[in-house]
């Protein structure tokens, strides 16, 4: 951990120095110089704070650019000029919080708060990204065939994402996905049904990432119908691979087509008559 | 899928999923190996629409 202080007035590079040394800020690195132009030549900072000169060309992009993924910016918003860089960012931003401190001062023989000068937070939004990806294990077809776990989860999720083809329906959405959304987070969530009209369905997983991206970067949780298993022979390992380093994944298993099969298993015409399981499935019917 | 077959002998019994469109493939492989008398196709598994046929005829 270590704080650098850019500041271009030589007297208050030494208020900074003795403010350091009075409050002890250890490692503090005083880089006399202005400050657009100053940072660019430090290594990405986890937070920003811009003390003043909000409206300087070019000063909050350039901070907010070189902050680290998962860093903050506070800045003194002193006027609304100043502020309204900090709107510009809006679109960049994942949160923007409004900090107001007030003091307590005397007036006449009561109380008031005075408050000070507004700080603004502005979280980086790749912190912001707190939606959860989930692989929800759906089963091998039969919408029964589905733990208590990826149900709960299923109706939860405001968002649903699931594989398909580039041409016809997907078959993980088709039963299990289609009927539970419909009951549950397509109902409380109409968006999230909306997103899925007939002419759209032909996505393929290649596509369907980026996707889905942008509604976990809102901090939504996203649950993607997984066939059988998603680590059994599942795509859901690509997805996993792509993804865990950028949100929370979380995997629910699922019935795998083989144990799926157990109870429903008749001898083919021809085939011998064993369970194909070789052991605890249940009797031929 | 050379794999498959080679552990065909050992297994008492051998799921392949993710047929699709290879099943033409793996029904010459698996008589290739003669395994295909005793091997069945099983379509939509658990659902209402499920199917199960010996693999060997002709659909």
């Amino acid at each position: 951990m270590r704080a650098i202080a850019v500041e271009r007035e030589a007297d208050r590079c030494a208020m900074i120095g003795e403010n350091a040394a009075a409050l002890g800020v250890p490692h503090l690195e005083l880089v006399a110089g202005v400050a657009p132009a100053a940072p660019g030549e430090l290594s990405p900072p986890d937070a920003v704070f811009i003390g003043g000169g909000l409206t300087t060309p070019g000063l909050v992009e350039r901070c907010w650019q070189a902050l680290n993924r998962g860093g903050r910016l506070v800045a003194n918003a002193v006027t609304v000029e100043g502020e309204a860089r900090l709107f510009a960012l809006r679109a960049e931003i994942g949160e923007l919080t409004r900090i107001a401190v007030s003091r307590a001062e005397p007036v006449g023989a009561y109380t008031w708060l005075a408050p000070a000068h507004a700080r603004d937070a502005a979280d980086s939004r790749d912190q912001a990204m707190t939606g959860t990806v989930y692989g929800l294990g759906v089963g091998p077809g039969d919408p029964e065939l589905l733990t208590l776990k990826a149900l709960r989860i299923l109706r939860a999720a405001p968002v649903i994402a699931y594989p398909a083809p580039e041409t016809g329906d997907s078959f993980a959405r088709s039963d299990r996905g289609a009927s539970f959304a419909r009951r549950s987070a397509g109902d409380r969530h109409p968006h999230a049904a909306r997103r899925r009209p007939a002419s759209r369905r032909r996505r393929s997983m290649r596509a369907r990432p980026t996707r889905s991206s942008p509604q976990v970067a809102a901090g939504r949780d996203v649950a993607v119908l997984c066939e059988g298993d998603p680590f059994f022979y599942g795509s859901f390992l690509y997805l996993y691979e792509r993804l865990v380093d950028r949100c929370p994944v979380q995997v629910v298993p699922g019935v795998v087509v083989a144990d799926g099969l157990r109870q429903r298993r008749r001898p083919a015409p021809g085939a011998p008559q064993r369970d194909s399981h070789g052991g605890a499935g249940a009797a031929p019917r | 899928m050379m794999p498959c077959a080679r552990a065909s002998p050992a297994a008492e019994a051998l799921a392949i999923i993710k047929v699709g469109r290879h099943l033409g493939r793996i029904r010459r492989l698996l008589a290739d190996c003669a395994r295909l008398d005793g091997a069945c196709l099983v379509e939509r598994a658990t659902l209402a629409t499920q199917r199960i046929a010996a693999l060997a005829r002709p659909r």
